[in-house]
C-alpha cells in the first residue's frame, strides 16, 4: 500500500537534511508508529506520503500510484480521496465551527455533504453539543479530536496521524488512539508518528527516525 | 443547510475582517462613485445642451450689441435678463438674401415677492404666434393650435398643468400647454404673445405692484432661421459674421456658442472629479493588492491545510480572488447608488452652480453610464488579486503549513 | 455596535434638524419679503421645515435611547422608529407644502437632501433591526 525507496528530502538550500536515504513499506490494512526525537524527520516524512512537499531524490508509491509523477490537480484529487491528515498543531479551520470541519473534506473528495456521519463522528470524538464551537472555543484536545474526525470523514484508506496525542490529557489522548484503532480495523492503513514510546504496543508494528533515518525499532 | 465549499468559506472569511473589509469596500465606492458622477454630469450636460439647442429652434439669435453673454447666460440658467432694442431691426435682418424667416421675441423678468405674479423672477418671453418658428413644434398636444392673447405656454419647471392659471403683473393668463424638460434654463420661461407682453406692461401701473416699464415696439431678440444652401444660405458662422458686420447694433448668437460655453462652465467640475478618481484609483488598487497579499500571507497555513485536506490550486485562487471581486462588487454597487442618487436628486442644483444644462439620462443610457463605472472598479480589482491569488494557490502546501507555523 | 447604531440615528436626526433651516435652506427660512412692504409672509415650504423638525426630534430621541441603553429591545425599537419615519421624512414635503417651481431653493436643494436623509434612515434603522437580532 505505502512503498518509499530512497527518499532524500532536505531544507535551507541542503543545510538541513530532513530524510536521508529513506526506505518503507507498509501492507494495507497495517498500523505502524514511528517513533523519535523532535526534528528528526517524523512530520517530514508524513508530508512525503500525503504528496505534500515533494523529495529531491526517491520513489513514493501510495495506494499503487507513483505520487511523485502525478499532474498537481490529480495529486490534490488523489489527497482528497486516498489521504486523512492530523496535524501536529491545532489546523482546525479557524471561521468555520466543529461540524463544518469535519464536513469540509467532502467537498474536496467529490462526495455528498454528509451532516449526519460528521455529526456521529464528533459523537465517537465525545463532543457531542460542540458542533456549533470554534477552534478558540475549544481546548487543545478537543481541537485534536475534531481533526481526527475530519482525517476520517471521507473514509480514506490511509490515515497519517502527526502526533495526534501530543501534550494532551489522557482523555483525549484515548478517545483518539480509540477512533484511529476502529478505523485501522475497518481497514485503514495507520502511519502515525508519536514521541510516546508507550504508544508503540497499540500499534502492529513500530520504526525508530533518527536524524532523517528510519530503522525497525 | 449550508455546505462548506468554496463559496461558503469565501463569506465565512468575509465575515472575519469586517473593518478591514469595510475600507477596501469604500476606497473602491469612492473611485466609481467619481467616475459615475463625472460620466452622469458630462453626459446630462451634453443631452441638455442638445435638447436646449432643438428647442431653441431659430440657427441663430441676434440681440443687442454685447449682450449675447447675457442671454447665453439666462439660457443655461433660467436666470432673467431684460434688455431691448428697437423693433426696426427685425425688419433689417429680415432683409438678408440668406435669411429665411424671423420671429421678435422680447424678454420680461416677473416681479418677486408680488402678489401679482403667480412665479417669481422668471423669463416671460413674449413671441409672436403668427411668426414663430421656435415654440409651438415643442409642445405637447397639438403644436398647430393658436395661442390666444390671454394664453401662456410655460416650461416644465413651473409645476404647472394645462387649463390652470398663471397671472403676472396682475394679467391673468390661461396655460395652454407645457414643455417637456430640456433641463436648459428655458425650463423656467413663460412664454406669452408678443402684443399681451406690451398691453401687460400698459396695464401694469395699475394692475401690478411694480410697473413694468416696456414700450411698444421694444424687442430683446429675433430668432432667424437661415435658408439652405442651395437657396442662397450662408453657414451659420458666416452668415452671423455678415449681420454683425452690417447691423453694428446687434450682436449674433449660435447654438453652437451655447455648446462651448457649457463646456467650459462644466470642465473644471469635471476636471476635479477626474482628477480625484485617478487619484483614487491607484491608492484603491494599491490598497486592495496590498490588502490581499497580507491576507495572503497571513492565511498560507490555512491555505496549506486546504491543499491537504485535497484543495486544488484553483480553489485557492478562487478563494482569494472571488473574495477580492466581492468586496469591489459590493464598492461599486455603493459608489454607484451614491454618486447616481446625489446627482440625480441634486440635479437642479448641480446646474445651477454649474450654469449647465442638465438633462436627466433615459434608462438605457444610464445604464450604459453606470456600467462602464462599474466596470472600471471590477477590473481593478480582479487585477489587484490577481498576483496575491496565484502567489497564494502556488504554494507548496507543506511549505506554508510549516510558513505559518511560528 | 449597538450604541454605534444609536450614536448614528441620533446623528441623522440632528442632520434632519439642520438641513431645512442652514444646511439647505427652505426658501428664505420659509419667509420672504413682499413686494408691497407689507409684514413678512410664509413661503409654502416653511410647512415643510416645520414638520421635518418635528420628526427630526422623534428620531433624535430614538437615537438618544438607543445609544443610552444599548439593549437588545431599545435598539430594536430605536430602528424601527427610524426606519418607520423615513417616510414620513421622505414624503413630508408633499403633505406639509413646497414650492411649485422646480428651481425654488426648496425643491433644488432641502427636498433632495431630505430625501437623502431618508434613505439613511432606512439604512440605519434596518441595520439596527439586524444587529439587535443577535444575542443580548
Amino acid at each position: 500500500m505505502i512503498r518509499l525507496v530512497g527518499v532524500s528530502k532536505s531544507y535551507g538550500g541542503g543545510r538541513i537534511r530532513a530524510l536521508s536515504d529513506v526506505s518503507l513499506e507498509a501492507a494495507a490494512g497495517s498500523f505502524v508508529v514511528i517513533t523519535g526525537p523532535s526534528g528528526s524527520g517524523k512530520t517530514t516524512l508524513l508530508h512525503v506520503i500525503g504528496g505534500m512537499t515533494r523529495p529531491e531524490r526517491g520513489e513514493v508509491q501510495v495506494a499503487g500510484k507513483s505520487i511523485l509523477l502525478l499532474p498537481v490537480p490529480e495529486l490534490s484529487a488523489f489527497r482528497a480521496r486516498a489521504i486523512g491528515m492530523i496535524f501536529q498543531l491545532p489546523s482546525l479551520l479557524p471561521h468555520l465551527d466543529a461540524l463544518d470541519n469535519v464536513r469540509l473534506p467532502l467537498y474536496f473528495a467529490g462526495r455528498t455533504d454528509d451532516p449526519t456521519a460528521a455529526r456521529a463522528l464528533l459523537r465517537a470524538a465525545g463532543l457531542e453539543g460542540r458542533e456549533a464551537a470554534f477552534g478558540h472555543e475549544l481546548s487543545a484536545g478537543q481541537e485534536r479530536r475534531v481533526a481526527v474526525a475530519r482525517a476520517l470523514i471521507v473514509g480514506a484508506p490511509i490515515i497519517l496521524a502527526d502526533e495526534p496525542t501530543g501534550d494532551l490529557d489522557p482523555d483525549s489522548e484515548a478517545a483518539i488512539m480509540k477512533m484511529l484503532t476502529e478505523a485501522n480495523g475497518r481497514g485503514a492503513t495507520i502511519i502515525m508518528t508519536t514521541h510516546n514510546p508507550a504508544l508503540r504496543s497499540r500499534a502492529g508494528r513500530s520504526l525508530a527516525m533518527k536524524d532523517g533515518r528510519l530503522s525497525e525499532d | 443547510m449550508n455546505r462548506p465549499g468554496l463559496l461558503f468559506l469565501i463569506r465565512a472569511n468575509l465575515r472575519r475582517r469586517p473593518f478591514r473589509n469595510a475600507i477596501v469596500v469604500l476606497c473602491v465606492a469612492a473611485l466609481t462613485g467619481l467616475q459615475a458622477a463625472a460620466a452622469l454630469i458630462d453626459h446630462a450636460g451634453r443631452k441638455g445642451i442638445q435638447l436646449g439647442i432643438e428647442r431653441l429652434g431659430a440657427d441663430l439669435v441676434a440681440v443687442p450689441r454685447g449682450l449675447d453673454e447675457a442671454i447665453t447666460r439666462s439660457y443655461l440658467d433660467g436666470r432673467p435678463v431684460t434688455f431691448y432694442m428697437d423693433a426696426g431691426l427685425e425688419r433689417r435682418i429680415a432683409a438678408f438674401p440668406f435669411v429665411a424667416r424671423t420671429s421678435a421675441q422680447v424678454f420680461i423678468r416677473s416681479l418677486s415677492g408680488a402678489a401679482c405674479c403667480s412665479a417669481w423672477n422668471v423669463m416671460l418671453i413674449g413671441f409672436e404666434p403668427e411668426s414663430d418658428f421656435t415654440v409651438r413644434p415643442w409642445l405637447a398636444g397639438d403644436p398647430r393650435r393658436r395661442v390666444g392673447p390671454d394664453e401662456a405656454l410655460v416650461g416644465a419647471a413651473l409645476g404647472m398643468a394645462a387649463g390652470e392659471t398663471v397671472r403676472f403683473y396682475g394679467r391673468p393668463f390661461r396655460v395652454a400647454g407645457v414643455f417637456a424638460a430640456t433641463g436648459m434654463g428655458l425650463d423656467s420661461a413663460v412664454f406669452i404673445p408678443l402684443s399681451s407682453a406690451y398691453a401687460m406692461a400698459r396695464e401694469s401701473a395699475a394692475k401690478a405692484e411694480a410697473p413694468l416699464t416696456l414700450a411698444p415696439g421694444q424687442i430683446s431678440a429675433v430668432a432667424i432661421a437661415l435658408k439652405p444652401p442651395e437657396q442662397g444660405g450662408l453657414p451659420a458662422y458666416r452668415a452671423a459674421y455678415e449681420l454683425e458686420t452690417a447691423l453694428p447694433d446687434i450682436s449674433v448668437l449660435q447654438p453652437d456658442d451655447l455648446l462651448v460655453k457649457t463646456e467650459h462652465n462644466l470642465r473644471r467640475t469635471l476636471q476635479s472629479l477626474r482628477a480625484a478618481s485617478y487619484i483614487v484609483w491607484p491608492v484603491t488598487a494599491l490598497l486592495i493588492g496590498l490588502v490581499f497579499a497580507l491576507a495572503a500571507n497571513e492565511r498560507r497555513r490555512e491555505f496549506g491545510l486546504l491543499r491537504a485536506l485535497g484543495a486544488e490550486r484553483r480553489f485557492i485562487f478562487r478563494l482569494i480572488f472571488l473574495e477580492a471581486m466581492a468586496l469591489a462588487a459590493a464598492g461599486a454597487a455603493l459608489g454607484l447608488a451614491l454618486s447616481t442618487g446625489l446627482v440625480l436628486g441634486f440635479s437642479r442644483l448641480l446646474a445651477e452652480s454649474l450654469a449647465a444644462p442638465f438633462a436627466r439620462p433615459g434608462v438605457v443610457e444610464l445604464f450604459i453610464l453606470l456600467a462602464s463605472a462599474a466596470a472600471l472598479a471590477l477590473a481593478t480589482g480582479a487585477a489587484a488579486a490577481l498576483y496575491p491569488a496565484a502567489r497564494a494557490a502556488g504554494l507548496d502546501p507543506y511549505e506554508a503549513i510549516r510558513g505559518g507555523e511560528s | 455596535m449597538r450604541r454605534a447604531i444609536g450614536i448614528v440615528i441620533l446623528a441623522l436626526g440632528l442632520l434632519l434638524a439642520l438641513i431645512p433651516w442652514y444646511i439647505f435652506p427652505v426658501c428664505g427660512q420659509g419667509r420672504f419679503a413682499p413686494l408691497s412692504g407689507k409684514k413678512l409672509m410664509a413661503h409654502p415650504c416653511a410647512g415643510t421645515a416645520r414638520a421635518e423638525t418635528a420628526l427630526a426630534a422623534a428620531v433624535a430621541l430614538a437615537g438618544i435611547a438607543a445609544a443610552a441603553r444599548p439593549r437588545r429591545r431599545t435598539t430594536l425599537l430605536a430602528s424601527i422608529i427610524a426606519a418607520g419615519l423615513a417616510v414620513p421624512v421622505a414624503l413630508a414635503p408633499a403633505f406639509a407644502g413646497i414650492c411649485k417651481m422646480a428651481t425654488m431653493p426648496c425643491r433644488t436643494g432641502t427636498v433632495p437632501a431630505l430625501g437623502f436623509v431618508a434613505v439613511l434612515l432606512l439604512a440605519a434603522g434596518i441595520a439596527g433591526m439586524l444587529l439587535a437580532s443577535g444575542p443580548e
